[in-house]
């Protein structure tokens, strides 16, 4: 007969070794990278010279000095609110309508909506590099049919943004619409039901009710947003504009691979990647905080 | 939320237009793979095309190594399905069946995984791989993949769903939890499983940024690669073949989706984040 | 000898006691049901037995051996789930056979078994199914013969009838009892409700907030509570518990005197502190009589509920309310200006402040009510 405290060792022995396999790939590919991209800002290498030369917080400051950085946190600022406008708050709209107010076809909506999430942004990007051509692609066509221009969005700063965030958007729309939609699911009918008997206005019921109560996915929500569509948005910048034009559609992600694989300035690259790691632990921690423990819990 | 029926009309026909702007694009690119140049020049907004060719396709088989390029990507996104499964599933088991608090801390540093963007990982990734020798390799490619946070916690959700009586009831028999976790977990957890291993088989099929990173010669590209490269040296004069390169591209995880939709959809929906 | 020995068991989770100091001999070959409300710690103790949840303090001995820190895999116990616990993906027959893991036999005595013990639960032709496609009556049954079919010398019972429909429990009841008289396991039933304790139950051991509040047979639990929580907790309406002051032999209850034998004189004088103490009979034992007697007090009738067989007549006692249950021989309406009884024989007395059962004269049976004397 085995004895309980020799088991509860041989458990936790297990439950560890269970995490083992994760925890060495993790170590390898995530955790140490970590260590030596802060390692590596400090220093100004080219990544092929034997020699690193430290150089300590220099890189940061040229970031800080650099005439584009002005520019880049603006382009990153703008592909946030885009992303923020056609992924979360549309996602959320449309996810309390499929799941409040119509009651056929649900499944044909939810599988259309989701039907982009599962392609490659390559694919993404030829598709749409083709759908938006200002020459010969069809909506410059149907823009001639009402007589305007079809503007050339690839020289043209903004427009460049918007064009890569529908491409990235396109792709982010369905997996946030599903996840939302199973949030706002759990909220039982009865609440907006009482609250239709009162006339409330399905806006108010938008704000007050169905927000509050999903919430903790709704921030997850927000927050995998962000950091997912300026990282997927890499993938339509460096087919379609390489960052261009002139910088005009540069974010913070793009900016280090820029960096290290265009101009070899391992150091800056590195520095700017922390930066990047900074704001994304900020949304780290408001995930935690607000989604692990669940904001908002139904009486 | 009872609306008339002209409301309920009204709110079809703006799903409707969703769903359109969603898969008209995709629908528009298979039929044009199927077109001539002219055809698609001379007719953008004209959905079937004038004659079906294949000419495109033939074209493609012709400029690329394609069968191989297949390949590749089927051995990279088959090795990286497989081991981000049995990593998950393993890992899953324990965050959930024999937790203690050190695991809970490394739960949580999992999940910081998530939000390490790839501006970070990037170039020591790349150091640490071309060190290895791996540089345009398939394997190179691979390795920083075989593990995924996102899967772990899609599964550990699942498992947290599964009745603790009928583990206890197991354990009450003496079943060792390996077994437990085969004979009794996957099983019950079967949909959940396939349809994470079928987003981690998609998701590697159309990975980019990293295999553009890794591999050089043409004869070791992934689609996603050979389909950009396309875009770049071709330009937009063979729009035919860049469409059918495309349709290639997304063939087969359209074809996955369309058989697995309900499981895939299932999964990210009872992923269950409360609230 | 398969018999349970709980000695000052406790459990703590954190610094909530939810079991507290419990003392509990289950004698070998047993049927013995923990009885009590939700939050009482029986399903607790139950675990405990089981190994799936640890001992704070306290020792527990299965067969005269200290099982305090034996994995439950290896305590030789078969339990059934309150949900029952069947693995949705496999068939009615891999369910039960699944409970003959341990044994590791050759597939067809496992084959053999297992059809036996379908045949003995009435699952015949259900071997193939899943459980989802099982009515509850048939699931439980499976999860009885899963538990049933390893003949451990420990068999624990979970609540296994709550998920039942009301009719079917009587016939579950039954089956309990026959797969008990299979094997002679010492039998741990645990239950909320009074009327499985009562008729399944060999002995019944009632747990409050954590704490043993008596272990007895059914049949001296309910004439021979050991404190006022066991005697409003079992009995259907349950028992009138009242204030009231004795006065050299007579009680007075709000204002009413009435006279008590000498007998119950000579005990209450001797266990009780002062003039106070807490009453209780039972709805059956009070006779109401349209008209006054010797020895009887006014009640007005505030709500008569219709049992069916008989009636449950709510009066006004003073400012107290009661209920006695009389037969369906007259018609009682509200208003009824009727007068109650307190035949000695019924009544209960308990501390004021203790709340525990002060005894019965020997007159009366003393520490068991005898079969002549009861209703």
């Amino acid at each position: 007969m085995r004895r309980i405290s020799g088991r509860k060792k041989r458990e936790k022995l297990l439950a560890f070794v269970l995490l083992l396999p994760v925890l060495i790939v993790f170590s390898v590919f995530m955790f140490w990278p970590l260590i030596q991209t802060v390692w590596l800002s400090l220093y100004d290498w080219n990544m092929v010279s034997p020699e690193k030369h430290f150089v300590g917080f220099a890189n940061y400051t040229a970031i800080f000095q650099d005439g584009s950085f002005v520019q880049i946190l603006k382009n990153t600022g703008l592909y946030v609110l885009l992303f923020l406008a056609i992924d979360f708050a549309v996602p959320y709209l449309v996810s309390c309508i499929l799941a409040f107010a119509v009651k056929k076809m649900t499944a044909f909506y939810k599988s259309a909506l989701f039907l982009p999430s599962l392609l490659s942004l390559v694919t993404a990007a030829l598709i749409f590099s083709w759908l938006f051509n200002p020459i010969a692609g069809p909506l410059s066509k149907l823009f001639a049919l009402f007589g305007q221009r079809f503007p050339n969005w690839a020289q043209t700063n903004g427009l460049v943004i918007v064009v890569l965030s529908i491409i990235t958007s396109w792709k982010l729309f369905g997996y946030n619409l599903i996840v939302l939609l199973a949030g706002v699911s759990s909220i039982p009918l009865e609440l907006i039901e009482t609250a239709r008997l009162e006339k409330t206005p399905p806006l108010e019921v938008f704000f007050r009710i169905i927000l509050p109560l999903s919430s903790s996915t709704g921030i997850y929500t927000l927050i995998i947003t962000i950091v997912w569509g300026l990282q997927w948005v890499f993938t339509p910048i460096n087919i379609l504009t390489a960052g261009g034009p002139d910088k005009g559609s540069l974010n913070i992600i793009y900016e280090v691979y820029d960096q290290a694989f265009t101009f070899f300035n391992t150091g800056k690259a590195s520095a700017w990647g922390l930066v990047t790691l900074l704001l994304f632990s900020a949304l780290l921690f408001l995930e935690f905080r607000y989604v692990e423990k669940g904001i908002y819990y139904e009486n | 939320m009872k609306t008339d029926k002209i409301g309920r009309a009204a709110i079809h026909l703006l799903l409707l237009c969703l769903s359109a702007c969603m898969v008209l694009p995709v629908v528009f690119t298979v039929f044009s793979s199927f077109k001539s140049v002219n055809d698609i020049m001379t007719n953008p907004l004209r959905l079937l095309p004038e004659r079906f060719i294949l000419d495109n396709y033939r074209t493609i088989l012709d400029r690329v190594p394609f069968g191989v390029i297949i390949l590749n990507t089927v051995a990279i996104a088959l090795t990286v399905m497989g081991f981000k499964l049995v990593t998950s599933c393993l890992a899953a088991y324990s965050f959930v069946f024999l937790r203690n608090r050190f695991s809970d801390a490394l739960y949580f540093l999992f999940i910081c995984t998530m939000f390490i963007p790839l501006s970070v990982t990037m170039i020591p990734n790349y150091i640490t791989i071309s060190k290895m020798g791996l540089l345009d390799r398939l394997m190179g490619v691979a390795l920083p993949q075989l593990c995924d946070a996102m899967g772990i916690f899609l599964l550990r959700q699942h498992f947290r769903g599964i009745p603790e009586s009928l583990i206890e009831a197991a354990k009450l028999e003496k079943t060792p939890h390996l077994t437990i976790l085969f004979k009794i977990v996957l099983p019950v957890a079967k949909p959940a499983v396939i349809a994470t291993g079928i987003i981690f088989f998609v998701n590697s099929w159309n990975e980019y940024v990293w295999p553009k990173l890794v591999l050089r010669t043409e004869g070791n590209y992934t689609l996603p690669l050979a389909a950009q490269a396309f875009i770049g040296a071709e330009g937009s004069a063979d729009l035919n073949i860049t469409m059918a390169m495309a349709t290639a591209t997304l063939a087969i995880p359209l074809v996955l989706f369309l058989i697995f939709q309900k499981f895939i959809i299932g999964t990210f929906a009872s992923s269950g984040i409360k609230g | 000898m398969n018999d349970i020995r709980l000695e000052h068991i406790t459990k703590k989770y954190g610094g909530n006691e939810v079991v507290s100091d419990l003392t509990l001999p289950i004698r070998p070959g047993e049927r013995m049901i923990l009885l009590g409300p939700s939050g009482c710690g029986k399903s607790t103790t139950l675990r405990m037995i089981s190994g799936l949840t640890e001992i704070t303090s306290g020792d527990l001995y299965m067969g005269g051996v200290r099982m305090n820190d034996v994995g439950c895999g290896d305590r030789n116990v078969a339990m059934v789930f309150q949900n029952y616990a069947l693995f949705p993906h496999m068939t009615v027959y891999q369910n039960i056979a699944f409970g003959l893991r341990t044994l590791k036999l050759p597939k067809a005595e496992v084959k053999k078994r297992v059809l036996a013990m379908i045949e003995t639960l009435e699952l015949s032709g259900l071997e193939k199914r899943l459980p989802r496609e099982l009515s509850g009556g048939q699931r439980q049954r499976v999860a009885l013969a899963r538990a049933a079919i390893k003949n451990a010398p420990y068999f624990l019972l979970d609540e296994p009838l709550s998920n039942l429909d009301v009719q079917l429990r009587a016939h579950a009841r039954k089956e309990l009892v026959r797969i008990h008289e299979l094997n002679r396991s010492t039998f741990l039933y645990v239950t909320h409700d009074q009327i499985e304790a009562m008729t399944i139950g060999q002995r019944v051991a009632i747990l409050n907030k954590g704490k043993l509040q008596m272990v007895d047979t059914p049949h001296n639990i309910y004439y021979r509570p050991a404190n006022v929580f066991c005697a409003r907790f079992i009995g259907t309406p349950p028992m009138n518990v009242f204030p009231a002051e004795l006065e050299e032999s007579a009680l007075v209850v709000a204002g009413h005197r009435i006279r008590l034998s000498p007998a119950w004189g000579r005990r209450l004088a001797s266990s009780l502190k002062g003039p106070r103490v807490t009453a209780g009979i039972r709805p059956e034992e009070i006779i109401l009589r349209p008209s006054e007697r010797e020895n009887t007090v006014p009640a007005t009738v505030k709500y008569v509920e219709n049992y069916g067989n008989s009636l449950g007549v709510y009066f006004e006692l003073g400012g107290l309310e009661m209920v006695a249950t009389v037969g369906q021989n007259r018609p009682l309406s509200q208003g009824d200006a009727l007068f109650a009884e307190f035949p000695d024989a019924g009544l209960s007395f308990f501390d004021p402040e203790t709340e525990k059962n002060v005894g019965y004269p020997e007159e009366y049976g003393g520490e068991n009510k005898p079969l002549h004397l009861a209703k």
